[in-house]
């Protein structure tokens, strides 16, 4: 039997500067609306981000955490694959939750009217005789992002979102209440060789993560190279201040910030710590923090080292 | 740049609502879904409450309501003063936190039919009130201008940095308790000269009518308005808008997104145009306690 092909680290920490509510006289301190999945076998990996929209509707946090065990094992393929799996557990949700609200009328009557948001993004990695197979399904702003070691250094080869429109508009997301729409939907497939890691990551880690790589260099798609660069000359708003800081301050060697990413992986405080002080110098923003990293090593790659892509927007 | 403080909970943003509740709020103004008349008071506090429902449900998390703002409602008319028209447990009471105001709704059950999953869906759901149509006696705008300024003042010493206040006048007449409207548009000037280090305190004037002449609403300039004195008057008392009001005010009315200058005025308003106004007076507040680029931002 050959060495299973991957690792996996992951975290995830509430956003630094975390909210206390008075809530019937009595301090309650707000929870993290992220969620994440990671299930590992010899043979195929599940790795999975939702982002519960806490402000949009009310039990993100349970709806994202819903979202990610309903998952299945293989890969949801396209938009009326996505409708149907959701059929299967949406009234569930609503009714259970609706009934925890009972002696709560406007929060309820929020409930019944917004429902509960959330993003999602799924990676499906199934071993294969000379590569690994990598399978993608992502609605909302959670970020996934593929790094490429061949070059002694990563250098991102993918991103899902495939591109940075989304950034600038307020992300589709899935609700209990809606259909999910084509437009929200990008799934995708492509083939893994050599060394290689997926990143998963909610929307701050991912902005960082994008963020990083294209001022170092390690980006060569125009498409988000050009996005940023017009944040961070003409930009407003959070992120073009997070493009001109990380602009300003870009790092001088992206394989020592790519081992930094690994350290901070290593426990929860060690994460905290990284996001906290990520935040502390303007570098990422102030958000429920989660990141997946998924190393992928198999044997060398063919002569032609092929990658495989195709990629599909419903 | 001016007007784009993030609303949170150690910078909160504030509202003050001011009333007409003189006599002539008695006049018809619409009819409901069965015909009947409704009054003008009727209209404003039932488009009030639905303003100050949307402010805490957007306020409103899995853990309870986030304190993103101070509210407060003046009304004038039920007496010859001025004064804080909350009701139950908030009467008395001046520039309350949301949390309050939510905690202190009266809920009335009705019947709405939501789309779930493309499915008509019939769900009872409570709407909450706290103001009632009121319409009394005259209308004393100057003193609840007055009013305003002083809570104003008190509140902008202890929130310095905040979102400047927005406050939005409802009338139906010109105030009765001055000795001229130069006396008033002084009133006025004081109150908007008010400000925090993000910009001048914004006052919205929305004068109703419901008669047959057209509503003229954000205007560019005075010249847009029917040659009335009052209605120059008004638009001198109101501020001029800033930029992200403006531009989501052109996408709303389909207006050219080149206009560089807008009151903060309606004139003739019918009902339609007073929910717009109060959606527009609340909206850009509301959009600066939810990032643009932070939507699922918990």
């Amino acid at each position: 039997m050959e060495p299973v092909p991957w690792s996996v680290r992951l975290q995830s920490v509430v956003k630094p500067g975390n909210d206390v509510i008075v809530s019937d006289g009595q301090a309650v301190v707000r929870s993290s609306e992220d969620r994440l999945r990671v299930d590992a076998s010899a043979s195929a990996v599940l790795a999975a981000v939702s982002d519960g929209a806490g402000s949009s509707g009310l039990f993100c946090g349970p709806w994202a955490e819903t979202l990610l065990a309903r998952l299945p094992g293989r890969a949801l393929s396209g938009l009326t694959e996505l409708d149907g799996w959701l059929g299967g557990f949406c009234d569930d949700f609503h009714r259970r939750h609706a009934a925890l609200l009972a002696a709560w009328p406007m929060r309820r009557s929020k409930f019944v009217r917004e429902g509960s948001c959330a993003t999602l993004l799924a990676c499906w990695l199934e071993r294969r005789d000379d590569d690994v197979a990598l399978r993608w399904l992502g609605y909302g702003d959670s970020m996934m992002l593929v790094f490429d070691h061949a070059a002694g250094r990563p250098e991102l080869v993918r991103v899902c979102p495939g591109g940075p429109a989304v950034l600038g508009r307020d992300p589709h997301l899935l609700n209990w209440k809606d259909v999910p729409v084509a437009a929200g939907l990008e799934t995708g497939e492509m083939a893994l060789s050599g060394r290689m890691s997926v990143v998963l990551a909610s929307d701050a880690v991912g902005q960082y993560a994008l963020l990083r790589a294209v001022a170092a260099g390690a980006v060569s798609d125009p498409a988000w190279t050009g996005f940023f660069r017009r944040m961070a000359t003409g930009g407003q708003g959070r992120l073009a201040d997070l493009a001109r800081a990380h602009e300003a301050a870009p790092a001088a060697d992206f394989a020592g910030e790519w081992l930094a990413w690994g350290r901070a992986l290593e426990g929860a405080g060690s994460f905290a710590d990284w996001v906290r002080g990520r935040h502390d110098q303007g570098l990422m923003a102030n958000d429920d923090a989660t990141l997946i990293m998924v190393d992928v090593e198999t044997a060398p790659a063919a002569a032609d080292g092929a990658v495989e892509e195709t990629e599909g927007t419903e | 740049m001016a007007y784009s403080q993030e609303i949170s909970r150690d910078r909160r943003g504030v509202f003050i609502f001011l009333v007409d509740q003189s006599r002539s709020m008695n006049k018809a103004f619409a009819r409901d879904g069965d015909g009947r008349e409704i009054s003008r008071a009727e209209v404003v506090a039932d488009a009030l409450n639905r303003t100050v429902d949307e402010l805490v449900n957007r306020c409103m998390r899995d853990e309870g309501v986030r304190d993103y703002f101070d509210l407060a409602v003046i009304g004038y008319g039920r007496t010859n003063r001025a004064e804080f028209c909350w009701q139950g447990g908030l009467a008395g009471r001046q520039l309350v936190p949301i949390s309050e105001v939510a905690d202190n709704a009266e809920l009335v059950e009705t019947e709405i039919v939501t789309m779930i999953r493309g499915q008509p869906v019939a769900e009872t759901v409570t709407v909450s009130r706290w103001i009632k149509p009121v319409a009394e006696e005259s209308t004393p705008m100057n003193g609840a201008l007055r009013l305003a300024h002083a809570v104003l003042d008190e509140w902008i010493s202890r929130n310095p940095d905040s979102y400047p206040p927005v406050i939005i006048n409802i009338t139906d007449g010109m105030a009765n308790d001055v000795d001229s409207e130069v006396e008033l548009l002084g009133t006025a000037r004081r109150l908007t000269a008010l400000k925090t280090s993000d910009g001048n305190a914004l006052l919205i004037n929305c004068h109703i009518a419901g008669g047959d002449e057209a509503p003229v609403v954000f205007p560019e300039t005075a010249a847009d308005l029917p040659a009335d004195p009052y209605a120059r008057l008004l638009f001198e008392m109101s501020s001029e808008l800033p930029g992200r009001h403006r531009a989501v005010i052109c996408e709303l009315f389909d207006r050219d997104l080149g206009i560089a200058s807008m009151r903060g005025v309606a004139f003739n308003a019918d009902a339609g145009a007073l929910v717009r106004l109060l959606d527009i007076g609340t909206r850009q507040a509301i959009a600066a306690a939810q990032p643009v680029f932070d939507p699922n931002g918990g």
